[in-house]
């Protein structure tokens, strides 16, 4: 992700320590919020790929704020998410029917307002690998929500941009009046995701919501010389995607490295490392990590 | 268009024993085993896409036996009919309706035509058929199976008899679905079987079937291979978990005898044996660097693990390549053995027989053992901290290795305790506490092993021993005969002259000639030579070598600096003192070993792992080049030799591990796990074998390793790149169509490569290793080279335009480490603790570097004398927004000092431009301006003048009044700018952002009085652009160089319309450099850096 040698304990990091958050990635939530007011009208909110939640501690405390205590929040993940006040939690694949179903049950008294999609896959290194996987996620996540979404409603996602971001850019202005790029300021400059932010759903005429993702065929053959033209073809895109940088000047920089003193003078707390605020519950590679944490049975490194 | 990518490689397939295809984005290269050359390179895919996966099969049923490639990747597949190493006809290029993940040929009924099955994303796959005669390509069928997940991964599997075809898919939630269906004409649509493997976690990331479809492998995001085994048509049992890898596998392959090969994460490729799921050996080739795929090759000439062929491609565009049959062979070659140390007892007292075993240690002193020494293969000699001297002898019987212990001599009197050891051709010499060396005869030695009673060693060595210093231990002791394999010069036939140097603890070096009498094996004479002083009083050599033509002494000691001697310097007085003619601070740390390299070529290494290539000419020493040898923080501990000379290895350790260094081919041979703190080892080296034994807990543990490999498997050295995103990148052209590269890793390393335009070939001619952190930015000046780096660190290294004596590159330019510095308040101990872990100081980064004309900012009262004189000026702008100003100065000695700091920006300066303005604008305070941006949009520009360094206060004043800070230039970060001057004295600046655009402003130079000193006039904001992030811009007045996040370069025109000024795209390029960092332009080339480089000749 780049010019990233940087200290890992960033400002942001401990601020989501001092606050409570469990993963920094909640002041993102915070700083969209801000600029788009996502969530002032919403009641109904499904948090996707929530895992470890702190996307949804930001909605629930922010609709408490705002007075909804009749709110619904629902937040999904395949991996388990400990108990969040407010906060109904369901494990599951969000590809599949049965937890798209549960969702549905969820929110008998009326169609969902938000829709947030912060997950994203392993990054590998190929970037043009986790890109993929990425905009498949957020289809799978965007196919989802037109299940759930109510006309006007909204859907956030987060998205590596790179050399396809148009097409998905493309592919979510079919369902929204507006679409926007946006970037927190405590998402890191050196990396490269950003949000979509989409508001203003309304259903297409030609879309059915299926849990199907099948693409109609849309293969083409080429042969002779056909083939070095399209090896030196260039593909030409010239969609302007709109963006906008979220977060005042007043705020923290995620690149910048700030002293532990310096914010310390705001909270009382000295500087002593707090624990994490939520441990993580089971992570894919549990058992590959147990394994070598373990006391080795016989000799392995009798050479 | 000429291009020429270089970056991660992505897959692998064997062509024969001999040619290799590998792929680099969307370059597929014919590489040549034997010779180690790439024979052919080709474009199979257009721009930006890449190749996740080659493979090549001959179609059998057809009379010539045609060979055709199959190439798949980013929604496309490529069909080549391969004729000839250099003809090879693209029969077909194919744009599926999704990604691709594997490709399988299917015979058909027809001779000259055949199928081919693509795997795809969403669980579908598409069949086209192809003749290959007519060249004709057509789309048959897309079959979707049921129940979508994103999907990973796939394989398939044909089986010929049954004619079925069997896809195994692994999906995102770490299920895993085999689809069963038949091969048929009409391929129609329904809804098939499938049969769902549960088990991993998390993502399933490679899958692969056995040869006969008889077993499927798979790993996932949980870090483990699964082997499931087909019992019948539709069921499969789960036959094996492997375990041992803790970072993600991105490839795995079957091998012979029941192996499977993985690529992993951390830069080892595993092998496992699948009888008992053991991981048994670790290729550890790429040193940390992604291994993103494998490939494995069966020579079908001679069937079994002897033709097999392993090959692993990783991120830092490296393949290597082995036979499986070294492999193994190392492992069944490689011996050890644990050898106890005889128990001796302080004080002898009876055991009754009752007493266990454990009881009986624990009664015992353990003695450990302080020094060892091999006199052959099959022997050494040790002594121990309980002064006994021992003899081993070591040989293998059969399976099973045999020693024999002899006891030679017990110093009783712990005055006469050997601390140092070495020897010559007629014995051991041992340096005792008191200053005194015994010699230790070889037939002595012989004579006592034969008959223990034959020979009265005490008395033997009573009349060969001679008080070597005057006061103080014989802290170490040298022989030539160790450091260098030179003629003997006889005295008369039967005696032996010798060289040795003996190092005492108060500075000094002694001298001495010994003669020894080899018939009567008796010492003759010990004449002491010269003494050679250490220029201070506490100083101590710690190694030595000697240059037999012109008899100089070379030494080093343990503050890292080089002296040099010259014996013949002063009057010929009995025992001359002698001073250095020559000192030269090289290492920052204690100098362990020097060797001799060629004749006028040594290398010398210290206890930090840093290795210097140094010329010795004149009598006067020259560094050639420097490198880090061990990837770990490790001590270098001594150089090996091998008997001709041919062969120069580099023995460290580091905590508890010990590692052979090839010095000539630049890597790692050996790296082993002592299991606990190392106190002492030696290594023996002949041929092919090391012999290596070390000490550990109380017990002499004795290890052989057998290279046969070390001829026998071409590799790629040194051709490989950073691991890691590249942040930075300098071009330049050299002469003869070469061009010059300076890359910045996020692997914190530096690497100085050749370019060479004509061959098409990269080399890497160095590693600058000195960083502890992402090196961010680079700036050249002159003969000094500046780069930064994260955690504040900027260290400057001094350019040697060279010689043939590296690598025979003439004309090319090494860089050795000048010195370096840390902004802020950090110790030295501090910064290791700053590798892992954050202090309460908050360390920046460093973003970008400024070359700034030292002359024309200084003014004549110029710096406190104390100083020295400048060499380089430079700007260094940081994360916090500051801007600080450092000088190199070369007093007697290096340094960078801080001159002055301020703040320009609130939020992290990302980039840094300069202009020196046209002379006649010029005043005392206006000399040159600095444009720099920052993440929140904003340009901010000052001036700098002729500056008094005595009073920097004054400077910042300055600075400050008259800067000019624009607003929401971007939303978002401004990631690059590059400015230029026009004519009429206008100024453009490029700017690319955050925003996905890239804008063009043009100022004009303020000639009034005015306190700004420059307007902007014009800002222009093309209305095509970039689909991410622009992260790098250059300009030369003329045209305009962008790139982005979405990997492409678009190349713009400047227009001007009276005074208007316009951007037209003229080009655009996709590149195959992901996340492009940085460009570069040098004449006709220009270069993109990111996940990888990319060179164009644009012009």
């Amino acid at each position: 992700m780049g010019r990233t040698s940087k200290d890992k304990r960033d400002i942001y990091y401990r601020k989501a320590k001092e606050e409570g958050y469990r993963a920094r990635s909640a002041y993102k939530l915070l700083q969209l919020d801000q600029e788009f007011d996502l969530l002032k009208n919403a009641t109904n909110v499904v948090d996707l790929c929530a895992a470890p939640g702190s996307w949804s501690q930001v909605v629930s405390q922010r609709l408490r704020e705002l007075g909804k205590h009749e709110a619904t929040i629902v937040a999904v993940d395949l991996q388990e998410i400990a108990p969040i006040e407010g906060v109904t939690i369901l494990k599951g694949d969000i590809t599949s029917r049965p937890t798209v179903e549960a969702i549905l049950r969820e929110f008998e008294s009326g169609a969902v307002d938000v829709v947030l999609s912060d997950g994203a896959p392993d990054v590998t290194g190929l970037h043009d690998l986790d890109e993929y996987i990425q905009s498949e996620l957020i289809l799978s996540a965007l196919n989802v929500a037109t299940f759930l979404l109510s006309k006007g409603g909204t859907f956030v996602a987060k998205v590596f941009r790179g050399k396809d971001t148009c097409g998905v850019f493309s592919r979510l202005s079919a369902f929204f009046e507006n679409v926007t790029i946006a970037k927190p300021r405590s998402s890191r400059n050196s990396s490269i995701e950003a949000f979509f932010v989409c508001r203003g759903y309304s259903k297409p005429s030609f879309w059915e919501p299926t849990l199907s993702l099948h693409q109609s065929p849309c293969a083409e053959v080429f042969t002779g010389s056909k083939i070095h033209e399209e090896l030196s073809s260039q593909e030409r895109r010239n969609v302007i995607m709109p963006f906008v940088s979220c977060g005042d000047l007043s705020c923290y920089d995620a690149d910048m490295a700030y002293d532990i003193d310096k914010d310390s003078l705001e909270s009382t707390t000295a500087t002593k490392s707090l624990p994490p605020v939520q441990a993580p519950i089971h992570v894919a590679y549990e058992s590959a990590l147990a394994r070598k944490r373990a006391p080795k049975t016989h000799h392995q490194n009798l050479l | 268009m000429q291009r020429y990518f270089y970056g991660p490689i992505t897959a692998l397939s064997f062509l024969s024993s001999e040619y290799l295809f590998y792929a680099q984005g969307c370059w597929l290269i014919l590489y040549d085993i034997t010779h180690q050359r790439i024979i052919n390179r080709r474009q199979v895919f257009p721009d930006g896409r890449r190749i996740f996966g080659v493979s090549n099969w001959v179609l059998s049923r057809h009379s010539k036996q045609p060979r055709f490639v199959l190439v798949f990747g980013e929604r496309l597949v490529s069909i080549f009919y391969w004729k000839s190493l250099v003809e090879w006809q693209n029969i077909a290029l194919v744009r599926c309706s999704d990604w691709v993940f594997d490709v399988h040929p299917i015979e058909s009924n027809d001779d000259c035509s055949f199928l081919i099955v693509c795997a795809q994303s969403h669980h579908a796959c598409e069949i086209y058929s192809i003749n290959f005669e007519t060249s004709n390509c057509q789309w048959k069928a897309r079959i979707n199976f049921a129940f979508e997940e994103i999907t990973w991964s796939a394989s398939i599997f044909v089986d010929k008899v049954t004619k079925t075809i069997a896809i195994a898919n692994g999906c995102y939630s770490g299920n895993i679905k085999v689809f069963l269906f038949p091969v048929s004409d009409s391929w129609c649509q329904r809804e098939e079987e499938f049969i769902l493997l549960q088990g991993h976690a998390g993502p399933v990331f490679c899958i692969r079937w056995d040869s006969h479809g008889e077993r499927l492998a798979t790993t996932a995001d949980d870090r483990c291979i699964r082997v499931w085994k087909r019992l019948t048509r539709n069921s499969f049992q789960q036959q094996i978990v492997l375990w041992d890898s803790t970072s993600r596998i991105w490839d795995l392959d079957f091998l012979p005898k029941d192996m499977i090969i993985a690529a992993c994460e951390d830069g080892m490729s595993r092998i496992w044996n699948l009888k008992d799921g053991t991981c048994g050996i670790r290729l550890e080739d790429s040193f940390g660097k992604n291994v993103f795929c494998s490939s494995t090759f069966l020579d079908q000439h001679h069937r079994g693990d002897g033709g097999c062929l392993v090959a692993t491609g990783s991120m830092d565009a490296n393949c290597q390549i082995y036979r499986l049959e070294d492999i193994l062979r190392r492992q069944a070659d490689r011996y050890s053995a644990q050898v106890d140390l005889p128990i001796t007892e302080k004080n002898p007292r009876r055991h009754t027989d009752a007493m266990t075993l454990s009881e009986v240690n624990s009664k015992v002193s353990k003695e450990s053992v302080k020094s060892i020494k091999w006199l052959s293969r099959d022997s050494l000699i040790i002594y121990t901290d309980q002064n006994r001297i021992y003899h081993i002898g070591i040989w293998k019987q059969q399976e099973e290795w045999k020693q024999r212990w002899t006891l030679l001599f017990h110093v009783k009197d712990k005055i006469l305790a050997p601390i140092s050891m070495t020897w010559i051709e007629c014995g051991i010499l041992m340096g005792t506490n008191c200053g005194q060396v015994l010699i230790l005869s070889f037939l002595d030695i012989k004579r006592k092993l034969e008959d223990d009673n034959q020979v009265d060693l005490a008395s033997r060595l009573s009349s060969h021993c001679f008080q070597a210093t005057k006061r103080g231990a014989v802290m170490n002791i040298f022989s030539i005969q160790e450091t260098r394999s030179s003629p003997q010069q006889l005295l008369q036939p039967n005696e032996r002259r010798e060289q040795i140097f003996i190092v005492a603890p108060n500075g000094c070096m002694f001298c001495y000639h010994i003669v020894w009498n080899v018939e009567e094996d008796c010492l003759v004479q010990v004449s002491l030579l010269y003494i050679l002083r250490h220029p201070s009083s506490d100083g101590l050599f710690t190694a030595m070598c000697y240059h037999s033509t012109t008899s100089s002494v070379i030494c080093g000691d343990k503050k890292g600096r080089i002296f040099v001697f010259f014996p013949e310097q002063q009057d010929n007085s009995e025992c001359p003192e002698l001073m250095p003619i020559q000192s030269l601070q090289l290492h920052s740390d204690r100098i362990h070993c020097l060797s001799w390299m060629e004749n006028d070529m040594f290398v010398s290494a210290s206890v930090d792992g840093m290795l210097f290539r140094n010329l010795f000419v004149h009598r006067q020493v020259k560094v050639l080049c420097q490198r880090k040898c061990f990837y770990k923080v490790a001590t270098a501990d001594r150089f090996l030799k091998d008997s001709d000379g041919q062969r120069l290895f580099l023995v460290g350790f580091h905590s508890k591990y010990l590692t052979i260094w090839d010095v000539l081919h630049e890597k790692e041979m050996v790296s082993m796990d002592c299991g606990g703190w190392r106190r002492a080892h030696d290594i023996w080296f002949q041929s092919n074998e090391f012999m290596i034994c070390f000490t550990r807990r109380g017990h002499l543990v004795l290890r052989c390793e057998c290279f046969e490999d070390i001829q026998s498997t071409p590799r790629m050295i040194s051709d490989g790149f950073h691991g890691m995103r590249i942040n930075h990148i300098l071009l330049w052209t050299e002469s003869d169509g070469k061009l010059s590269l300076i890359s910045c890793g996020e692997d914190t390393m530096v690497r100085n490569s050749l370019f060479c335009t004509k061959s098409n070939r990269m080399q890497t001619l160095q590693i600058l290793d000195c960083h502890i952190s992402g090196v961010q930015c680079s700036a050249l000046d002159e003969d000094l080279l500046w780069t930064g780096s994260g955690k504040d660190q900027l260290i400057v290294w001094q350019r040697n335009a060279c010689s043939t004596h590296c690598n025979g590159n003439s004309g090319s330019c090494y860089y050795y480490h000048k010195k370096d510095m840390y902004f802020g308040a950090l110790e030295k101990n501090q910064r290791l603790r700053l590798l892992n872990k954050a202090t309460t100081v908050a360390t920046q980064r460093i973003t970008s570097l400024l070359v700034l004309p030292k002359d024309l900012l200084t003014r004549n009262a110029g710096f406190p004398s104390s100083y020295g004189i400048l060499r380089s000026l430079v700007g260094a702008t940081r994360s916090d927004g500051s801007f600080a100003l450092q000088g190199s100065f070369e007093n007697q000695q290096w340094m960078i000092r801080s001159l002055c700091r301020w703040k320009p920006s609130q939020f992290p300066i990302l980039c840094s431009d300069c202009l020196i303005s046209p002379q006649r604008f010029q005043t005392k305070w206006k000399k040159m301006l600095v444009f720099a941006c920052n993440t929140v949009g904003q340009l901010i520009i000052w001036q700098l003048g002729e500056m008094d360094w005595q009073s920097t206060s004054q400077v910042e004043h300055h600075v400050g009044k008259d800067m000019i800070i624009l607003n929401n230039l971007h939303q978002g970060a401004i990631h690059d700018l590059h400015v230029s001057l026009l004519e009429n004295d206008d100024i453009l600046v490029i700017t690319g952002g955050e925003d996905q655009r890239i804008k063009a402003h043009l100022f004009h130079l303020n000639t009034g009085t005015d306190q700004k000193p420059i307007i902007l006039k014009q800002s222009f904001d093309p209305s095509y652009g970039h689909n991410a992030s622009v992260t790098a811009v250059w300009t030369n007045g003329k045209v305009v160089f962008s790139c982005g996040a979405d990997q492409q370069l678009i190349l713009w025109e400047i227009t001007f319309d009276g005074s208007n000024i316009y951007l037209q795209p003229q080009k655009t390029i996709v590149s195959n450099v992901s996340d492009i960092s940085c460009i570069s332009v040098a004449n006709d080339w220009l270069v993109l850096a990111g996940y990888g480089v990319e060179l164009v000749k644009w012009k």
